[in-house]
């Protein structure tokens, strides 16, 4: 930054910038664009103003954090996915996650009338999905199942790490330790879902680990808070009042994938056809 | 020293301490500090993850400063959409309440193509029925209200609540499309 943009420094408040934006908020804002305020970079507002955002979770936030005392699960409705990837994008912008590299993505589904399965996963859902014209057979269903880390309760991952870079914390994640992971990629061979990928920057291995520095915050994974139709829900299973608690105690019907896998995911699926896998 | 029947037991015996002694020094080196405390890791990695920064925020984060945009957002039927899918997230816009970045702000085409990630009716395997997500058909859409096909949808949808001139436009000229019940 030039010193002369510094000598234009605006040192504001958060209530004057309030009340400039609201006075005259077009105009403000084309000056701001018009670069009268050169050195808008530098609007400086008292601090303080940098708290987190209100919480989200009940219970985690003021409190010494218990480790005993959750027991988060996380809930995917097949039925309220639209595929639009606004989860894929809010991932992606909260992890920098490298291109052709994901911690969650979201798989198309059409089932053709003779049962012909057909699944595509264009960069994985993050620019969204355009119509497949290459099927010319009548589609008798179709749906997006987005898919992230299952946290299995028996998770193969932390079995076969040999160094003890891939656990499970006594609050049910499993997590990574990319100081001690050594990047020898049996994790990646491990994991039944194909959530675990090595990290070409870190050289590492790297997966979704449900937003766990946002849920310590007491706020919801990004996806969660980035989703518009609420097909990705997030919650404590102690907290009997949760959607999550409902959800699971509701007689709707809940699948995990590869059950017979024995892993326990604490990741489940509402509306899963048995196409899906 | 004479060489007696053991000598070869004992220099085995010399070595396989010395193995021993590196084993034990190096595991001592190499293991971290409270490794086994929860489990088979290193409980300062938990803090490593605890402390990664915030990317985005919450929609309430921008209430404060954006108090009109975020009125209309409220009360319209976007409230859902999150302000940080849109505009990118806050962490690159505001730290420790002060503005840093600026966020993205879409125009032209790019706004069609926004809304149409989401609305766009020939994508198959959408939920159907219009009680999740309702979708029009581009440019039928535009076709149907008799405009030229290079409106933009903001031409007619307030971004941040999409009905608000629709429903303005309904009660000012009720007897326009007769029938159609838009909350
Ligand atoms: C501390 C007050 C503050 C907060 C909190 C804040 N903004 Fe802003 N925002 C501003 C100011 C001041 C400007 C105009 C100057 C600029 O663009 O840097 C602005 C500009 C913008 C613009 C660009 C407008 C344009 O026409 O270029 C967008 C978009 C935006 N903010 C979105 C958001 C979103 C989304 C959030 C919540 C995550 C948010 N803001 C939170 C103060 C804030
Ligand atoms: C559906 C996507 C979407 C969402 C959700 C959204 N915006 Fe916007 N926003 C836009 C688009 C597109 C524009 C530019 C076009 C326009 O204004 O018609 C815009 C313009 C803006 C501007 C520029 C100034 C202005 O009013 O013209 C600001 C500031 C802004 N949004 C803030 C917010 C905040 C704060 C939220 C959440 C409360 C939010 N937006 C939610 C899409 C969105
Ligand atoms: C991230 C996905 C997303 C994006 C992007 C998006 N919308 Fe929406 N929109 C929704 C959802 C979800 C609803 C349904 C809310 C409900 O029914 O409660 C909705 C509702 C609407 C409605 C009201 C439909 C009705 O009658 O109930 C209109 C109109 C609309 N959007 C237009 C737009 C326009 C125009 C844009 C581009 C500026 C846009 N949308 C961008 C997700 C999105
Ligand atoms: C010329 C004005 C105009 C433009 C431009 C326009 N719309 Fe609309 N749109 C309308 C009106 C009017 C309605 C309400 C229709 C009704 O009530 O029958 C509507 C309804 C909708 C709905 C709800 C449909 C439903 O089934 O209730 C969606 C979604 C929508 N528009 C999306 C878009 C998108 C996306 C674009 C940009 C490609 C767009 N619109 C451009 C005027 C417009």
């Amino acid at each position: 930054m030039s010193s002369n943009s510094a000598a234009s420094r605006k040192v504001l408040t958060k209530d004057e910038a309030r009340a400039l934006i609201d006075r005259d908020r077009r105009s403000f804002i084309k000056k701001v664009i018009g670069g009268v305020f050169a050195g808008s970079l530098l609007m400086v507002l008292e601090a303080g103003s940098g708290e987190l955002p209100p919480a989200q979770l009940p219970g985690v936030r003021g409190r010494e954090y218990g480790f005993a005392d959750h027991r988060f699960a996380f809930v995917v409705d097949i039925n309220r996915c639209i595929g639009c990837g606004s989860c894929c994008v809010a991932d992606k912008r909260e992890y920098n996650v490298p291109d052709h590299a994901y911690r969650t993505w979201i798989e198309r589904y059409l089932i053709a009338e003779d049962g012909e399965v057909f699944v595509d996963s264009p960069d994985g859902g993050l620019h969204g999905f355009k119509p497949r014209t290459d099927i010319d057979k009548p589609i008798r269903d179709g749906f997006f199942v987005p898919k992230l880390c299952n946290m299995c309760k028996d998770a193969p991952c932390v079995q076969v790490c040999p160094v003890g870079a891939t656990f499970k914390t006594p609050d049910g994640f499993v997590l990574i330790d990319y100081e001690r992971c050594v990047g020898c990629a049996y994790c990646v061979q491990a994991c039944p879902y194909a959530v675990r990928y090595i990290h070409p920057v870190l050289h590492t291995a790297d997966k979704c680990t449900w937003c766990y520095h946002r849920v310590r915050r007491g706020l919801l994974p990004a996806c969660v808070n980035a989703c518009p139709t609420k097909a990705r829900k997030f919650g404590d299973l102690n907290d009997p009042d949760s959607e999550i608690s409902k959800i699971l105690r509701s007689p709707e019907i809940i699948t995990v994938l590869k059950k017979e896998m024995g892993t326990a995911p604490n990741l489940y699926y509402l509306g899963a056809r048995q196409e899906v896998m | 020293m004479s060489k007696g029947p053991k000598t070869h037991l004992k220099r085995m015996g010399l070595v396989v301490l010395g193995v021993v002694a590196l084993v034990v020094v190096g595991k001592l080196l190499f293991t971290p500090g409270g490794f086994g405390r929860y489990g088979h890791y290193r409980p300062g990695a938990i803090d490593d993850e605890v402390q990664r920064p915030l990317v985005h925020e919450t929609d309430a984060s921008c209430d404060s400063c954006h108090e009109w945009d975020a009125s209309f957002h409220k009360k319209g039927k976007h409230k859902v959409v999150s302000c940080e899918f849109c505009h990118g997230p806050g962490g690159r816009h505001v730290k420790d309440g002060k503005v840093v970045g600026h966020l993205e702000v879409q125009k032209g085409g790019e706004i069609n193509r926004l809304c149409l990630r989401c609305h766009d009716g020939h994508v198959r395997a959408r939920p159907q029925g219009g009680k999740v997500i309702k979708t029009v058909l581009y440019p039928n859409h535009l076709e149907k209200q008799a405009v030229e096909t290079d409106h933009l949808c903001n031409q007619c949808h307030l971004v941040h609540a999409p009905l608000e001139y629709i429903n303005a436009a309904k009660k000012m000229f009720p007897m326009v499309k007769e029938g159609e019940n838009v909350q």
